[in-house]
């Protein structure tokens, strides 16, 4: 039986798109270092590190993490790098429950992030695609997500290019309130993203995510020294991460998988039969618009196909929404790509901890954080709770909500 | 205060690689080269096509090397119009293009490649449409052979 763990503190590096003022390394450390402040620990108390960053072609360096362990802790200690892509600071947080859960390791830190403003991302991301096959094509990240979103709405004619429009002003506008978001447009409307110009139909340009320099750390204690610890936490209650194949018959580009697999391991994990009812705040990797309909479809927030007219239209995942989505700002708002599916963990973490300021939901119980990677390929889901026992978190809801 | 302060060092990385493809992609480009074929592997097991082939059946967890001619006519399954070039823009293609997810009848699963034509021609493409395909001279082996698709 794995050890009950929870997150303790929590660093994201301050907002701007460019941090010309540090190198890669420096970027990794000032997120680790605010992490272990933020838990009122030392250097001394981390027994393990844990460091997320995606591909090399990013930072240019092979490696990365070799240049970084003087800055994120990792001289004299355990220090492992995790890379899967677009999921990575979403593994590399789950890596670092594995640890604590294990009973090896008590303090652990996860940190993960990338600088991707020193280089040409969407050069990177078609090196990802295979050498002898796909990369001749391969036309960055915008494309295969277009083809995705293509995919889904000739199977659900129901979704449409003003609801992308409407995904994509709900999320600049929750992303105001967050003082970590890095792409702050206050003039945003629906208008202004149906009127901005094409970058892969039905893409255009703010149906994209930004490119951003951002790294993010958590803390993570056994449950031992997290009772002991007595600043603000989350109990991290399940993890989930599933991988499909890349190319594989009947592939359904509209409903991937692995999504439905990683959801449905956690509800089954907690117990949780209508998610839609019984999380309070859902934070996605939406790098593109469209991703909100179909992550929330394999979330199973809804039946598959509805989510246009049932969490969109409806306003049901704003932030006064019945299931708020990504208050944050979601990846839509800032994508350093290796701190974005942390970030995820991190700002469900601090709803629950009551700690996100501004874009705070009121008695924000339980979450889910999801991460995704690869082509549609790589899934990670994570449930926090504020209570120890989930179950004492779904109760304090029942009764909340019956007060209503 | 440095007005002149070093805060950008510029630089450039080229790699020289000589990938294998392996058995299974070798033999597709061999194919496509010297034939003009395309071929799909079939999962003994499974009995689905897998195309462009390879090796392994990741359902069967089988070797495949049952490789079968697709001669029929590709269709698009669905697609999306590139307006901004990309860094790697297909030699003698120009935006708008479309990138897209095409199939061939008796495969189960589908190539990414890229649809060429005017910008109504593209426009007015249906999942379904049936596509064909304009073969490069000379073919040299690579999937590039097949040059582009167009609408039929």
């Amino acid at each position: 039986m794995a050890n009950k763990v929870a997150i303790t503190g929590i660093g994201q590096t301050k907002t701007k798109l460019k941090r010309k003022d540090v190198n890669f390394p420096e970027l990794m450390g000032e997120a680790a270092r605010q992490a272990v402040e933020d838990a009122g620990l030392t250097i001394d108390d981390i027994d393990c590190i844990i460091f997320g960053s995606s591909p090399e072609f990013f930072e240019g360096v092979n490696e990365p993490d070799m240049w970084a362990t003087d800055f994120t802790f990792g001289v004299m200690k355990p220090h492992y790098r995790i890379q899967t892509g677009g999921t990575v600071g979403a593994s590399t947080g789950i890596a670092a429950w594995y640890m604590a859960a294990s009973g090896l390791f008590n303090n652990v830190l996860a940190v993960s992030g990338d600088k991707l403003t020193e280089t040409s991302v969407q050069k990177g991301l078609s090196l990802v695609y295979s050498a002898t096959m796909g990369r001749d094509f391969a036309a960055g990240a915008p494309s295969a997500v277009a083809c995705q979103a293509r995919i889904y709405m000739h199977k659900f004619p129901n979704a449409t290019e003003e609801h992308l429009a409407k995904i994509g002003t709900l999320m600049r506008k929750n992303a105001l309130y967050n003082p970590n978001a890095t792409l702050k447009l206050p003039q945003i409307s629906e208008e202004m993203m149906l009127n901005m110009a094409w970058l892969s139909t039905p893409f255009r340009l703010l149906d994209s995510c930004p490119t951003s320099d951002a790294a993010c750390a958590m803390v993570l204690q056994s449950e031992k020294f997290s009772d002991k610890n007595k600043r603000p936490k989350a109990w991290v209650q399940a993890v989930s991460t599933v991988a499909e194949g890349v190319n594989y018959p009947d592939r359904d580009w509209a409903m991937p998988i692995a999504l439905k697999k990683a959801s449905q391991t956690v509800y089954d994990a907690v117990g949780i039969t209508n998610p839609a009812e019984e999380l309070d705040i859902v934070e996605i990797y939406d790098a593109f618009t469209s991703q909100h309909l179909i992550w929330s479809e394999g979330l199973q927030l809804c039946p598959d196909g509805k989510s246009a007219q049932e969490l969109i239209e409806s306003g049901a995942t704003a932030m006064n929404g019945r299931i708020p989505m990504n208050p944050s700002g979601g990846v839509l708002s800032n994508n350093s790509i290796g701190g974005s599916a942390m970030i995820r963990q991190a700002e469900v973490a601090l709803q629950i901890m009551n700690r996100a300021g501004e874009h705070q939901i009121p008695g924000a119980e339980v979450g889910l954080a999801h991460g995704w990677g690869g082509a549609i390929q790589f899934h990670t889901a994570m449930i926090l709770s504020k209570e120890k026992d989930i179950q004492e978190s779904f109760r304090k809801n029942r009764e909340r909500k019956g007060k209503k | 205060m440095m007005n002149n302060e070093v805060k950008i060092l510029e630089g450039k990385i080229e790699l020289d690689y000589k990938w294998n493809p392996g058995n299974s992609v070798g033999r597709f480009l061999t194919g496509l080269r010297d034939n003009k074929e395309i071929l799909g592997v079939r999962c003994t097991k499974t009995s689905k096509v897998f195309f462009p082939p390879q090796m392994w059946s990741p359902y069967a967890q089988i070797k495949m090397d049952r490789y079968i001619p697709l001669t029929g006519q590709p269709r698009l399954k669905a697609g999306s119009i590139v307006y901004k070039a990309p860094w790697n823009l297909p030699e003698g293609i120009q935006v708008p293009y479309m990138y897209a997810a095409i199939t061939f009848p008796g495969a189960d699963t589908e190539i990414l490649h890229i649809v060429c034509g005017s910008l109504d021609e593209l426009k007015s493409l249906k999942p379904e449409d049936t596509l064909s395909i304009v073969w490069k001279e000379p073919r040299t082996g690579t999937i590039r052979d097949i040059d582009h698709f167009r609408k039929s």
